[in-house]
C-alpha cells in the first residue's frame, strides 16, 4: 500500500483564533501567558504571539501544534474539532451541575473571645437571644433538602458553636433522620475555637465523623495578642482543644487556619514553624476582609494588599524550603490556585467561582432565620446592610433564587462579563465576588484597577506561576503535588473559624 | 507629583484601545485622554508619591499595543465565545434557570 | 511460536463446526451441550471410561490416530505435533480444507474474538492489514464461539480491523457475551471514529457488565494522528467518539503505539490526555509489533526502546501522579529502566511470544513478556541482554 507522507495531513494551512486572553509576564515582559476559554495555557514569546494574532503563524512551527493542542487556535475545520474545548470548559465549570453543596448554620453569635478583627459581630457569652431557635433549625433542615446536591457539607459556625451545642446536636440528628429517605452523602464540619470541649461533645462529634476546623494564628504570643479572652490563655486552650480533638476523632480530623493581622505579617516564618511544630500539614494564610469589627479596627489591624502579598511571598518560600526538607505542608489558598493552573478540574471552593459561588455553591442559615448567599453577605447584614439577604428559612428556595438579592448577585456574578476581568488571562481560573466588591467599593461590579480582590488574585497567580515556571524541578514537583492533591478532594471549603 | 504625557499615533491606536489602556492605570494614576491632530494624548498623574513612574511611557505603550491585539482577538472571536459557552453549558446550571420557571 | 491451525485428518463433518474439546471435568460440569463437544480420546483416563460414555450424543471424538476413532462417529486426529489442542479449548474443524483451528485456548493470556478484516483507518504500523471484504458471517460465528468458552474465562478481546463496522452486529456480539459469559471482561479494540455522530455510543450503555473500549490516540493534534492512521479527519472523529463514549458511560483505555514520530511528541500527548481526557481508565504504551504494514516502514517507525527510557519514565510519572493508570506492553524488561518494571505487562499473546537465545540465562525471563515471534534484528533493541542474578532488584518504584 502506498503511504502518504506527513505533510499531506497538515490540511488547510490557515487557522482561526479561538477565544483567548493573554498577559505579559511581570517577571519577563518579552513573554506572555496565553489562556484559552477553558483555562488551558502556554507561555510564548510576545513577538511570536503577535504573529499568531495577526494570522502569520506557519503550520510547520512547533508553536502551531502547541496552540492547537490547547485550543487557542483552530486549524482546518474539516480536520479539527471543538469537542475537546467544550469538554474542558464543562469540566472546569462542573461545580454548576449540582447546586449548593456548602450549607453553613450559624447556631449562635455568642463567643468567649473579643477579637478585634472579628467578622462575625459576636455577642457576649450570656446573650442567649443570639442562639438559633428550634423552629428556625427545623425550617432550615427543610430548606437544606430542597437543594439537589448529592453531597451536602454542613458546617456549624458562630460565634462559638460549642456554646449552643444542643442546637448542633438536634440539627445533626434531624438532618440524618431526613437523609434516610434522601440518600445524600453528608459531611459535618464545625468551625470552633475548640475551647472548653466536653467529652460529651467530642463523643457526639466522633460518632458523626465531624471535621474540626479551628483558628491558630501562630505562636503563643501572636495568637493571644490577636485573640484576647479575659483569661488571656486562648493559645493554651486552643492547643488542648486540638490535642483532644485529634485523640477523639483522628489526626486528620482537625485543621487550622490563621487570620492575619498587621502583627501577623511580621512573622511569616514563626507562624509556619508553629504549624509544623504541631504536626499540621496544611495551613491557611488568609488576609483580613473588610467585614464586621475588622472594618472598625482597620486602622490598627489592617494593611494594604501589597503588604499581604509580600508576606505571602516570604511564607511561600519558607513553605517550599520545609517541603524540600521532606515535611509536607501546603497552603490551602495557594493550593487551590495551583489546582486551577495545573489541572483541568474545578475546585471545591465556593469562594472563587464564575458564576459566583454565592447562593449557587453555598448558603448561610443565620441564627435568626435569615438566609444569605455567603458569609460575607451575612457580615454585611450584621453591619446594617441587608442588600444581600435572600429571605427567611420559612420561605421556599425558589423564592430565594428569585429575590432581588440573588438577582443583584447574578447580575455581577460572571467574571468573564465584568470589565477588565473579561480581558484577563486568569479569568478562566479566577472568580467573581460581587459581594466583596460591594463591601469594599460600593458596587457589585467593582473597579478592577483599585480592587483589593483583584490585586490579591493577580498577585497570587503571578507569584505561583513564576515560582512554578522558574522553579527548580524539586520546587515544581512540590507545587504540582499541592495542586494534584487538591483535585482528589471532594467539594470542600475551609471554614471561617470563630 | 507632575503629570506624565504620552502621545499615541491615531493611525495605530483607536480611541477604544487608548481608553482601555488608560483604564488599567486608574489604580495608581488619574488618567485623562485628549484628542490631538497627532493622536491621543494621555495624561497620567500619580495619585501618591509612592507610585513608581519609572519607564511609564514605555509601559503604557506596551499596554496600548497589547490592547490593540486584544481588540483584534475580540473582533475575531467574540461571537464564537458566546456560542461556545452556550453550547458547553446547555446541560449544566439547572439552578440558574430554576428561579425563572415560575 | 505455537501454531493456531494445522492440516489434520478428519471425517464426519459436513461444514465448518466449532467444537469444545472435552474430558471428564467438562462432561461433569454440565455447562455445555454434548452435541457441541468432542470427547478427547487422546487422554488415557477418558479411553478407560469410554465404554460408559460412547453412546452419549457427542459431536465427535478427538484422537491421536485415525485408527483410534470409534466406528460410525465423526472424528478428528490431532496428534501433539500438529496443534496444541487441550481440554477446554474450542477448535473449529474445516472439512473443506481438512484443517483444524484453535479458536479459544483455556488459560491463554489473550483470547481474541476476531470481528472483521475491514477497517476505516490504515495505520502505518498496522499488524492486521485490512481487507475490504463482506465478513458479517463472523457475527454469528463469534456468538456461537462465546457459548463454548469457559464461564470462568477472565477476559476476552474483540478486535479486527474495526469492530464498529459490523454495525448492530457488534451490539449483538456484546450482548451475547453478556448473557453467555457474564463474568468475563470484554475489551473491544476500536479506533472510535464511528461513535461521534448519532446514537451508536449510547446503544452500548448497560449492554454488558464489564466492557472496556481500547482506543488509539497518536498525537496531540490532527497533523500527527491523521498521518499515523493515514486518514484525514480521523483525529477529530476519534475525539468526538471518545466524548460520546464518555457520555454513554463507557469505560475507555487509550492505546499508544510507540513508533518514532509518536515517541518524539509523547510528552505533549500525555499532557493532552490529562487535559482533555482525564476520565480514561487506563493508558497503554505499546511497543510496535513488527508485522503487517510495519515491516515496510521500518525506517519511519523504528525507535530503539533503549532510546525511549527517559521519555517513557517521564510520561509514566506524569500520568501516575495524576491518578491515571499506565501499563507498558510489548517491551522486554532489559530495555526498560528498573523503575518502570512494575508497569510492564506480559502482553504478547503466548502463541506468538518468543524469547531469543540470549534470554536463556536471564534472571527475569519468567516476568518478561519477551518479544514477538516475528521479530528480526532490525526490530530488536541493542539493549537486549540477560539480566543477571542479583541485578533484578528494583532500585526504585
Amino acid at each position: 500500500m502506498k503511504f502518504v507522507p506527513q505533510d499531506a495531513f497538515a490540511g488547510n494551512t490557515g487557522y482561526r483564533l479561538l477565544p483567548l486572553r493573554f498577559r505579559r509576564l511581570p517577571w519577563d515582559d518579552d513573554r506572555v501567558l496565553v489562556t484559552s476559554m477553558a483555562g488551558d495555557w502556554l507561555i510564548a514569546q510576545h513577538k511570536d504571539f503577535e504573529r499568531v494574532v495577526e494570522g502569520k503563524l506557519d503550520c510547520t512551527e512547533p508553536l502551531f501544534a502547541e496552540m492547537e493542542a490547547r485550543h487557542l487556535i483552530a486549524a482546518d475545520p474539516n480536520h479539527s474539532t471543538l469537542a475537546p474545548l467544550l469538554s474542558q470548559y464543562r469540566t472546569r465549570k462542573s461545580y454548576l451541575e449540582h447546586g449548593p453543596a456548602l450549607h453553613i448554620f450559624v447556631v449562635s453569635l455568642r463567643c468567649h473571645h473579643t477579637c478585634a478583627y472579628c467578622q462575625v459581630s459576636r455577642q457576649p457569652v450570656g446573650n442567649t437571644i443570639f442562639d438559633m431557635s428550634e423552629a428556625t433549625a427545623a425550617h432550615a433542615v427543610e430548606r437544606l433538602f430542597e437543594w439537589p446536591a448529592p453531597t451536602l457539607t454542613v458546617e456549624f459556625q458562630g460565634g462559638e458553636p460549642l456554646l449552643h451545642f444542643v442546637r448542633v446536636r438536634t440539627l445533626v440528628e434531624a438532618i440524618e433522620q431526613r437523609n434516610r429517605s434522601e440518600g445524600r452523602t453528608l459531611r459535618f464540619v464545625i468551625a470552633s475555637t475548640l475551647h472548653d470541649l466536653t467529652d460529651e461533645q467530642l463523643a457526639f462529634m466522633r460518632d458523626h465523623q465531624f471535621e474540626l476546623s479551628t483558628s491558630l494564628d501562630g505562636p503563643e504570643w501572636l495568637h493571644n495578642a490577636n485573640r484576647p479572652r479575659p483569661e488571656r490563655d486562648s493559645y493554651q486552650r486552643t492547643i488542648e482543644g486540638i490535642e483532644r480533638g485529634r485523640k477523639a476523632l483522628g489526626e486528620d480530623a482537625v485543621s487550622a487556619l490563621t487570620t492575619l493581622t498587621r502583627r501577623s505579617l511580621e512573622a511569616p516564618h514563626e507562624i509556619i514553624d508553629e504549624y509544623r511544630k504541631l504536626g499540621f500539614h496544611s495551613i491557611s494564610l488568609r488576609p483580613l476582609s473588610p467585614y464586621g469589627f475588622a472594618r472598625k479596627t482597620e486602622v490598627r489591624n489592617g494593611y494594604p494588599m501589597a503588604d499581604f502579598l509580600q508576606f505571602y511571598e516570604v511564607a511561600l518560600d519558607h513553605l517550599l524550603a520545609i517541603n524540600r526538607e521532606g515535611y509536607f505542608m501546603e497552603e490551602t489558598y495557594g493550593r487551590m490556585l495551583l489546582s486551577q493552573l495545573l489541572t483541568p478540574f474545578s475546585h471545591g471552593y465556593v469562594d472563587l467561582r464564575s458564576p459566583t459561588g454565592a447562593g449557587l455553591g453555598a448558603v448561610v442559615y443565620d441564627y435568626d432565620g435569615r438566609v444569605y448567599p455567603s458569609d460575607e453577605a451575612r457580615m454585611l447584614a450584621s453591619m446594617g446592610d441587608h442588600a444581600f439577604a435572600l429571605g427567611r428559612v420559612d420561605e421556599s428556595v425558589s423564592a430565594w433564587l428569585d429575590s432581588p438579592a440573588m438577582q443583584r448577585v447574578l447580575a455581577a456574578g460572571v467574571a468573564e462579563a465584568l470589565p477588565t476581568c473579561a480581558d484577563c488571562a486568569y479569568v478562566p481560573l479566577c472568580g467573581a465576588d460581587p459581594i466583596d466588591h460591594y463591601a469594599r467599593q460600593g458596587d457589585t461590579i467593582g473597579h478592577r484597577p483599585t480592587s483589593d480582590f483583584c490585586r490579591k488574585q493577580m498577585g497570587l497567580f503571578d507569584l505561583l506561576l513564576q515560582r512554578w515556571e522558574q522553579g527548580s524541578a524539586t520546587d515544581q514537583r512540590i507545587l504540582e503535588d499541592w495542586a494534584l492533591r487538591a483535585t482528589r478532594r471532594g467539594i470542600a471549603r475551609e471554614a471561617e473559624a470563630a | 507629583m507632575d503629570a506624565i504625557e504620552i502621545i499615541l499615533d491615531g493611525g495605530l491606536f483607536s480611541a477604544d484601545v487608548v481608553a482601555r489602556a488608560a483604564h488599567r492605570y486608574t489604580g495608581d494614576y488619574y488618567a485623562e485622554t485628549v484628542s490631538t491632530p497627532a493622536g491621543a494624548l494621555v495624561r497620567l498623574t500619580p495619585k501618591t508619591d509612592h507610585v513608581s513612574t519609572a519607564l511609564l511611557a514605555e509601559r503604557f505603550r506596551n499596554d496600548a499595543l497589547d490592547e490593540r491585539l486584544r481588540e483584534r482577538v475580540r473582533t475575531e472571536t467574540g461571537e464564537l465565545h458566546t456560542s461556545l459557552v452556550r453550547a458547553a453549558l446547555q446541560q449544566a446550571a439547572p439552578l440558574l434557570t430554576a428561579g425563572q420557571e415560575q | 511460536m505455537n501454531k493456531l491451525d494445522a492440516k489434520v485428518q478428519l471425517d464426519g463433518w459436513a461444514q465448518p463446526t466449532l467444537l469444545k474439546v472435552a474430558t471428564l471435568p467438562e462432561f461433569a460440569s454440565g455447562l455445555f451441550p454434548l452435541e457441541r463437544m468432542v470427547l478427547d480420546l487422546r487422554d488415557p483416563k477418558v479411553r478407560t471410561a469410554f465404554p460408559t460414555f460412547s453412546r452419549l450424543p457427542w459431536a465427535g471424538f478427538v484422537v491421536n490416530d485415525p485408527e483410534q476413532a470409534p466406528a460410525g462417529r465423526p472424528w478428528v486426529a490431532i496428534p501433539p505435533e500438529t496443534l496444541n489442542a487441550q481440554p477446554g479449548d474450542v477448535i473449529e474443524v474445516v472439512p473443506e480444507t481438512s484443517k483444524a483451528a484453535l479458536r479459544y485456548r483455556r488459560g491463554a493470556n489473550n483470547n481474541i474474538l476476531f470481528a472483521t478484516e475491514r477497517c476505516n483507518s490504515f495505520c502505518l504500523m498496522c499488524s492486521q492489514p485490512p481487507r475490504d471484504i463482506a465478513d458479517d458471517w463472523r457475527i454469528s460465528q463469534i456468538c456461537a464461539l462465546a457459548e463454548l468458552i469457559d464461564k470462568n474465562e477472565p477476559s476476552l478481546t474483540i478486535t479486527g480491523g474495526e469492530p464498529t463496522l459490523l454495525g448492530s452486529g457488534l451490539n449483538r456480539i456484546i450482548e451475547h457475551c453478556a448473557n453467555a459469559l457474564p463474568h468475563t471482561q470484554l475489551h473491544v479494540l476500536s479506533n472510535g471514529r464511528n461513535f461521534g455522530g448519532g446514537m451508536l455510543a449510547s446503544s452500548f450503555t448497560g449492554l454488558h457488565p464489564a466492557l472496556m473500549w481500547g482506543i488509539p490516540l497518536y498525537g496531540h493534534h490532527y497533523g500527527l494522528h491523521d498521518y499515523v492512521v493515514q486518514s484525514k479527519g480521523a483525529f477529530a472523529e476519534t475525539m468526538r467518539g471518545l466524548y460520546a463514549l464518555e457520555a454513554a458511560k463507557q469505560r475507555i483505555e487509550i492505546r499508544v503505539v510507540l513508533i518514532k514520530p509518536v515517541v518524539e511528541h509523547l510528552p505533549a500527548l500525555v499532557r493532552f490526555l490529562y487535559r482533555n481526557l482525564p476520565f480514561v481508565e487506563h493508558v497503554a504504551l505499546m511497543g510496535t509489533e513488527p508485522t503487517g504494514f510495519a515491516r515496510a516502514h521500518h525506517d519511519e517507525l523504528w525507535i530503539d526502546p533503549a532510546d525511549m527510557s527517559a521519555v517513557l519514565a517521564d510520561s509514566v510519572d506524569y500520568l501516575t501522579k495524576r491518578d491515571m493508570r499506565v501499563s507498558l506492553y510489548n517491551l522486554p524488561l532489559c530495555t526498560l529502566p528498573r523503575s518502570l518494571w512494575p508497569y510492564a505487562r506480559r502482553s504478547i499473546s503466548d502463541w506468538k511470544q518468543h524469547y531469543l537465545p540470549a534470554c536463556e540465562s536471564c534472571a527475569v525471563r519468567e516476568r518478561c513478556g519477551g518479544l514477538f515471534a516475528w521479530v528480526t534484528p532490525a526490530w530488536t533493541s541493542r539493549a537486549l541482554k540477560p539480566v543477571l542474578e542479583g541485578e533484578e532488584q528494583c532500585t526504585s518504584h
